[in-house]
């Protein structure tokens, strides 16, 4: 407790100031006990247009045991100004052993989490309110919160890399990296016309057409390949952020709540279906941006481009940036006071209006930027709710 | 207050003591399993009957295909277009291959699923081994696993130009890559082995599982590795034994051994067993036969679901089949729309008058903006549909192996050279199926007569023609409408997930 430190009395503007650290250790349990365990299922199948009964055992082991998370913080807590503004802050570093990571099978479709490696995550969390009086009528709270957060797989266990998500949009983690960050080639541009694509032994070679991706050869060793992929994300925000601001005045309240995220990359498969069907509507950012000819679009293929094998490579041009702002919910009310009002007898009432999430702002050109693990796989708009209230207090 | 002071005291004390505990206690927890986790699986393995389980599974696997697997081995053969919206298979029609079209994947990992699953089922045959104390029957059980297994090889070695054959399922890491040859001897020895422990009857004899695997399956999976092999007299030894054993039998109707009456044919040496269980509703087993369906029919019987139209059996095909005066061959492989009838008048000439776009069931084929000709050997008339069900083709069994194919395989083996061992010469083998046909009889058989009436005869099945114009490096022929074959195109790339996973691919095929 600095605070009460003999050499902190002189100073005014603290009042409290507490220095804190802490190390601590514990199992998460909260994990399936096993992922595509030596499971034996009943099946059936037709023999000679009659149903029989089968058994498929499976081969893939998961047995989990418990994620070791062993964390560290220092942080403080402070209040200053007469009360008026109190900080929290807390710098972390929690590594996860153990973790229960989803690995790819060899071979076979789908993966299997096994306990294979260790994910560090590290970051600040701050929260500061300051609440302040205007006047005696007046007053108000201004609250802020933020955190960062760095996620890094720090070990797996002897293996390079391990791959996960699906075939088609293949998400890795890599030692150094993210956990599944998002992997495949970068993409640099649209081949804008013929002289582009004969010039480039790339495009000549896979017989390119202007309209198609020119993806980074990143060994430029004039042959894309494998070794050309890179790491081009994560879905895991860096970044989150939250606020509050309150106003008394007399009988009026109000109240906002914000809430918004950044650093995090989506996968918008909405766009990737398209590679198994062309059937798929696609976006209007898409839609009006396709490549038509030399100079329109350095960013989207032409129409018939995204229909090409070459153009569906996974790339970054399926993933988009995840960041968004939201006003979480905003509150206006006017408390009316019966009695003294009207007369003896007479209820206290509450006149409110609400709107939850009443604006969502962000960049990514699907409906709603909250997605599960970082895949788009169409997801509804979030509705934004309007309340008008009466409270009667009897 | 003495509640409270004793509470104030004794708090840090408990904390203490718990904090003691999680010290010794806990680590030891964090290693342990969950508490009520059992981890090995609760089968009873006492019950000797249920060997047949595990072997079942392994049927259950291989006749479980994806839409897409037929049509990507099927496709790339002069005899069939890929069509509709399916990109990728539009490209490797036309040669166009990359390692990220996802249907190389999916086949690929269709495969390998359907391979593991057979090494599972194996260990769980061994397990009721001591139960069923039928040594015989447990050793057939493996041996069908294991004709099954490769016949998942086969298709693979011959699509992919090889393949990892697993050798320890926890090794696949390490196993190298077997080229097509490699993989062909291998199905030729795993064969020989397991033909000793399988019945000798045609599959529909089988009271166990009418339609399973017998020595005759072997025998074929065998023929078709040597051919691969391009030994012939290897090829004339496997089949002479198919042939000899007087098993099989050449359905007298063409037509309808791809229709519901076909189903466990005499003349079907495998196939992939469907059913509704006659029932309108309720557990089905089906495959998905939509995409070599038609968008736009008027069927027979209303309601019928229509296909997507991803499979279209070609102009040359066509033109090839009328100028050699086919019916009941052309009627059974293609269905006509009123645009391709049209297509066919102005590229051919006069064409007979059988030909329409309706067929022998009163379904209507209409015009389609995917394809002008469709598949007839898979689509079912939708009056064979159970009354209830109107998936497109419900109920319809998917024929792999026939015997006209084995008999074709012989005689083009016998004017290799080869000494067949069964009372059949070359040309009494093409002019049985022939005569099926309603053709007339051939003498002096050339090699080339007998690739034509394969074409003939099995067009549009499985890309056999495929395989046997990559197998007599005829790229001319490949190299139809426009599209150019050459042979480094002979093979699809590894899926590029694969190469990712597996660095043993990276190096490809020598």
């Amino acid at each position: 407790m600095v605070s009460e430190e003999d050499f902190f009395q002189g100073v005014d503007l603290i009042e409290y100031l507490k220095l804190r650290g802490g190390w601590g250790q514990l199992g998460n349990d909260k994990i399936a006990r096993q992922d595509g365990a030596n499971t034996t299922n009943p099946v059936y199948l037709a023999i000679d247009d009659t149903q029989v009964n089968g058994s498929v055992t499976t081969s893939t082991f998961g047995y989990l045991g418990w994620e070791t998370v062993t964390g560290t913080n220092v942080g403080l807590t402070a209040e200053m100004f007469d009360g008026r503004l109190s900080i929290e802050s807390d710098y972390y570093v929690r590594d996860t052993e153990n973790a229960a990571i989803p690995v790819s099978l060899k071979l076979q479709a789908g993966s299997v989490l096994r306990n294979v490696g260790t994910i560090r995550n590290q970051g600040l969390e701050m929260v500061l309110n300051w609440k302040g009086k205007i006047s005696s009528d007046f007053s108000y709270t201004i609250g802020a919160n933020f955190s960062t957060l760095k996620n890094e797989v720090l070990d797996l266990y002897g293996q390079s890399y391990i791959n996960g998500g699906s075939a088609e949009f293949r998400q890795r983690s890599q030692v150094g990296e993210p956990l599944m960050s998002f992997y495949g080639y970068e993409v640099e541009g649209i081949y804008q016309n013929q002289s582009e694509i004969d010039n480039d032994p790339i495009a000549s070679a896979n017989g390119l057409v202007p309209g198609d991706f020119k993806f980074r050869d990143q060994d430029s060793n004039d042959e894309l390949n494998d070794d050309d992929k890179v790491f081009l994300g994560s879905y895991i925000p860096t970044f989150n952020y939250g606020g509050s601001l309150g106003l008394t005045y007399k009988n009026i309240d109000f109240s906002m709540n914000i809430m918004g995220q950044a650093g995090n990359k989506i996968l918008n498969r909405k766009r990737g279906e398209i590679i198994w069907t062309n059937d798929t509507n696609i976006d209007a950012d898409l839609a009006d941006g396709l490549w038509n000819g030399e100079g329109t679009s350095n960013k989207y293929p032409s129409a018939s481009g995204l229909r090409r094998g070459w153009n569906q490579n996974f790339s970054d041009y399926l993933l988009e940036d995840g960041a968004f702002f939201r006003i979480q919910n905003v509150q206006l009310g006017y408390n009316l006071k019966g009695a003294e009002l009207i007369g003896e007898g007479m209820p206290d009432a509450r006149i409110y209006f609400t709107a939850e999430r009443p604006l969502t702002l962000f960049k990514y050109n699907g409906f709603n930027p909250e997605v599960p693990n970082g895949i788009d796989r169409q997801f509804y708009p979030v509705p934004a709710v309007y309340t008008l209230g009466l409270n009667l207090k009897f | 207050m003495k509640v409270k002071n004793s509470f104030k005291y004794s708090v840090p004390v408990i904390i203490a003591a718990l904090l003691m505990a999680m010290v010794f206690g806990c680590t030891e927890k964090l290693d342990a399993p969950f508490e009520d986790e059992t981890f090995t699986s609760d089968v009873d393995y006492s019950n000797g009957e249920n060997m047949v389980l595990p072997l079942l599974g392994a049927y259950h696997g291989l006749y479980t295909r994806g839409w897409e697997e037929p049509l990507t081995l099927g496709i790339r053969g002069d005899d069939v277009n890929a069509a509709g919206d399916q990109v990728p298979m539009q490209e490797q029609d036309e040669f166009k291959y990359f390692p990220s079209q996802w249907n190389l994947n999916a086949l690929w990992q269709g495969h390998y699923n359907d391979i593991v699953n057979v090494f599972t089922a194996m260990d769980e045959i061994e397990k009721y081994r001591p139960a069923a104390n039928n040594d015989a029957l447990a050793d057939q059980y493996l041996a069908e696993c294991r004709v099954i297994r490769s016949y998942l090889y086969l298709n693979l070695a011959r699509a992919f130009g090889g393949c990892i054959v697993i050798d320890e399922l926890d090794n696949i890491q390490n196993t190298p890559l077997s080229n097509k040859a490699e993989v062909m001897q291998y199905i030729v020895e795993e064969m020989d082995e397991v033909i000793p422990n399988l019945p000798g009857v045609n599959p529909n004899k089988r009271p166990d599982i009418p339609g399973g695997i017998t020595s005759y399956t072997a025998y074929a999976l065998q023929a078709l590795a040597y051919q691969e092999l391009e030994d012939y007299q290897g090829v004339a030894d496997a089949t002479s034994e198919i042939i000899s054993s007087g098993e099989y039998q050449l359905a007298d109707d063409f037509y309808h051994l791809f229709k519901k009456a076909g189903k466990l044919d005499d003349e079907i040496i495998l196939e992939f067993q469907f059913s509704d269980f006659d029932q309108g509703e309720g557990d089905r087993f089906g495959h998905n036969f939509s995409p070599f369906g038609i968008g736009g029919w008027t069927p027979k019987v209303e309601g019928a679901g229509a296909g997507w139209g991803f499979y279209e059996p070609t102009m040359k095909y066509i033109k090839f089949m009328l100028d050699r005066g086919e019916t009941v061959r052309l009627e059974t492989s293609v269905v006509f729309t009123p645009d391709g009838i049209t297509e066919v008048q102005n590229e051919y000439g006069e064409i007979p008058e059988w030909i329409t776009n309706t067929n022998r069931e009163g379904d209507v084929f209409n015009n389609n903006a995917r394809l002008n000709f469709a598949s007839g050997k898979f689509i079912q008339p939708s009056t064979e549909l159970i009354p209830g069900r109107t998936g497109f083709g419900s109920n319809k069994n998917l024929i792999v192996i026939r015997y006209s194919e084995i008999l074709l395989m012989y005689s083009e083996a016998l004017t290799r050279g080869a000494s067949g061992n069964s009372s059949l010469s070359a040309d009494d083998a093409v002019n049985l199926v022939r005569a099926r046909a309603g053709l007339t009889d051939l003498t002096d058989v050339s090699t080339q007569d007998v690739l034509d009436e394969k074409l003939a005869e099995l067009g549009t099945e499985w890309g056999i023609r495929y395989y046997d114009m990559v197998r007599t490096e005829n790229t001319a022929e490949l190299s139809h409408a426009g599209k150019t074959f050459t042979m480094d195109k002979a093979y699809f790339p590894f899926p590029a997930d694969q190469i990712a996973e597996l660095p043993q691919l990276e190096e490809g095929i020598d």
